[in-house]
């Protein structure tokens, strides 16, 4: 396995924040940043050249959803890649929409949207993607339960997960664990 | 590449088309009371040329494409919600149901992605393996995309030599692993099985036939008159248009933009193997076209250097547990897949179920960019640039 990137730490000396980048285990480069500063962050690394949007997501948590960045580039000699992570709270989850910087944005933001109902402010188009328009809830949070969903916890000693529920079904009927069953 | 310059459009030739046909009687005296109406029309989901199960609505203003709603989401499965309930290993077969035509990148995007955030060291052997099957699989997906784009503009015949080609491939698969299409063949720390007796020799083989064979099928595909017209200078997406929509793979290589994940940030034995990213300059569907057709011959070629370097060993690394438990933490590793670029961001908590796997489809990427490159062309031409992208739904919807 190589290494995420093999650069000399020089390297990432004009980056807006650069006193905050750290060498994360398993991501690379990989700024925290407050989601306040976020899109003056964003605006810095465009001007450093970092072109290429690759994605966003997020992280469900008890309390708040983690959203993760990576943003890549082409155009800078050491040619690389960083991870930009910030937090919203659940109860008011809105960030700023990174669409006017790279429109590579605007699908990512509408999944984040649809599957874990963050909202981002500035986007032009916020709707469902893969979801019915009407669909109530946003699948991917922890808690979320629509009645039937197969939970097979049966033959792994699961330790307790980091959120509290997993949705479990009522009937819980559903044949458990079946090892790599085929689909078809 | 002396027959690839004759084939790239020249800015002449872009000048000749739009002098031809998209002054569209405005300038011409007389025509200008002709009123004309935008024209909703739907494509999809149920269509030959969609690709899957993919509805656009198509605006266009007499023959002309003036904008494009996609809507996806028809096969959409939630993967990334099922994986939050299956062991590490026992996601490894979903992942070959993302991208389809491609399930061997796909299976080992993920176990590299584990293998990274359970810090697994993998066998040479079984990496010089993944390194064959997955240019094998390129190689498949490729001809897939080149005869779909040969059938998406009227030609038939080329299809039938491409699916040949690939028909080998796949028996090469169902030899190896069972499976003709989802393989479920790699594991985190190494690969299922090993190669049944000659099998490498077959590779081989089949790759030095199908270096003589794309010769004739370029001649015929690439160098034909009737394809080349229709294709060249149609919807040209410029090196800053591409990234800026965030194009990876081939389609971001054929507008100029040198990124390949083999060569930006090698993964497995790429580094001692000696290829070439396929960049070309256009961005205009013929050089879509032209980028798979030599990404084919650079596969086989890195095919070619694996076979002859891989050494004996075992294939799977030795006490892996029943359960991968990978420690607290998060990890994320791409590959070069047939599309672009493919990544998996896993989230664990310790246990033996991903907290959260995040599914970096390039298909999906690749697929927000269609309104962009198509606005302007002939609704006619809407099929064959959508074909040219790439687009496989099962990796959109995921």
């Amino acid at each position: 396995m190589s290494d995420e990137v093999n650069v000399n730490d020089n390297n990432i000396e004009d980056l807006p924040a650069k006193g905050m980048i750290v060498q994360e285990k398993g991501l690379g480069y990989t700024l925290t940043v407050d989601r306040k500063d976020l899109f003056k962050t964003a605006t810095g690394l465009k001007e450093a050249g970092f072109d290429l949007f690759l994605f966003v997501s997020g992280v469900d948590y008890p309390n708040h959803i983690k959203l993760v960045y990576r943003i890549y580039s082409t155009k800078r000699a050491n040619r690389m890649a960083i991870v930009v992570k910030t937090e919203v709270p659940k109860r008011d989850p809105v960030i700023d929409s990174l669409v006017p910087l790279w429109s590579a944005a605007n699908w990512h933001e509408r999944e984040t949207y649809d599957l874990f109902g963050v909202e981002f402010k500035g986007h032009p188009d916020l709707r469902r993607i893969f979801m019915p328009e009407d669909w109530v809830g946003y699948p991917l949070r922890k808690d979320y339960s629509d009645g039937h969903m197969l939970v097979s916890d049966s033959d792994t000693q699961a330790k307790p997960r980091l959120s509290v529920v997993d949705s479990q079904t009522d009937d819980g009927d559903e044949d458990a664990g079946d090892e790599g069953k085929p689909e078809e | 590449m002396d027959k690839l310059e004759q084939l790239k459009t020249t800015k002449a030739d872009l000048d000749d088309l739009s002098a031809e046909f998209s002054s569209n009687g405005e300038s011409e005296e007389g025509s200008k009371d002709i009123k004309t109406d935008v024209l909703t029309i739907n494509f999809g989901p149920q269509h030959p040329s969609a690709h899957g199960v993919f509805r656009g609505v198509f605006e266009v203003d007499g023959e002309i494409i003036v904008g494009i709603e996609p809507h996806i989401g028809y096969l959409h499965r939630c993967f990334e919600k099922i994986a939050e309930h299956r062991t590490y290993t026992q996601f490894i077969p979903f992942t070959d149901r993302m991208d389809y035509l491609s399930s061997m990148l796909n299976n080992w995007g993920y176990v590299i992605s584990v293998e990274k955030l359970a810090d697994v060291a993998v066998p040479e052997r079984a990496e010089y393996l993944r390194v064959i099957v997955g240019e094998l699989n390129r190689i498949a997906s490729h001809l897939v995309f080149l005869s779909t784009a040969a059938i998406e503009a009227g030609a038939l015949t080329p299809y039938f030599y491409y699916f040949d080609e690939r028909e080998r491939i796949l028996w090469l698969f169902e030899q190896l692993c069972g499976a003709r299409f989802t393989y479920n063949y790699m594991r985190v720390g190494g690969v299922r099985v090993d190669t049944p007796d000659g099998w490498l020799d077959d590779v081989l083989a089949f790759t030095e036939r199908l270096e003589k064979t794309m010769v004739d099928y370029d001649k015929l595909l690439l160098g034909n008159y009737i394809f080349k017209k229709r294709m060249k200078g149609v919807a040209p997406f410029s090196a800053e248009q591409a990234l800026d929509w965030g194009l990876t793979g081939p389609s971001l290589r054929a507008s100029g933009v040198n990124y390949d994940v083999r060569k930006a940030d090698p993964y497995s034995v790429y580094p001692r193997i000696d290829f070439d990213a396929v960049v070309l300059c256009n961005g205009d569907n013929l050089d879509r076209v032209i980028a798979r057709s030599q990404e084919i011959k650079q596969s086989i070629n890195i095919i070619k250097q694996a076979v002859a370097q891989v050494p004996d060993g075992r294939v799977y690394s030795p006490g892996m547990p029943r359960y991968v438990t990978p420690p607290p933490g998060e990890a994320y590793a791409h590959i070069e897949s047939s599309r672009g670029d493919l990544g998996f961001y896993i989230v664990s908590d310790g246990s033996p179920k991903p907290y959260r796997v995040k599914i970096q489809g390039p298909s999906f990427g690749n697929l927000q960019v269609l309104p962009a490159i198509a606005t302007g062309s002939f609704f006619s031409d809407a099929v064959l640039i959508f074909g040219t992208l790439d687009v496989v739904f099962g990796e959109v919807d995921r």
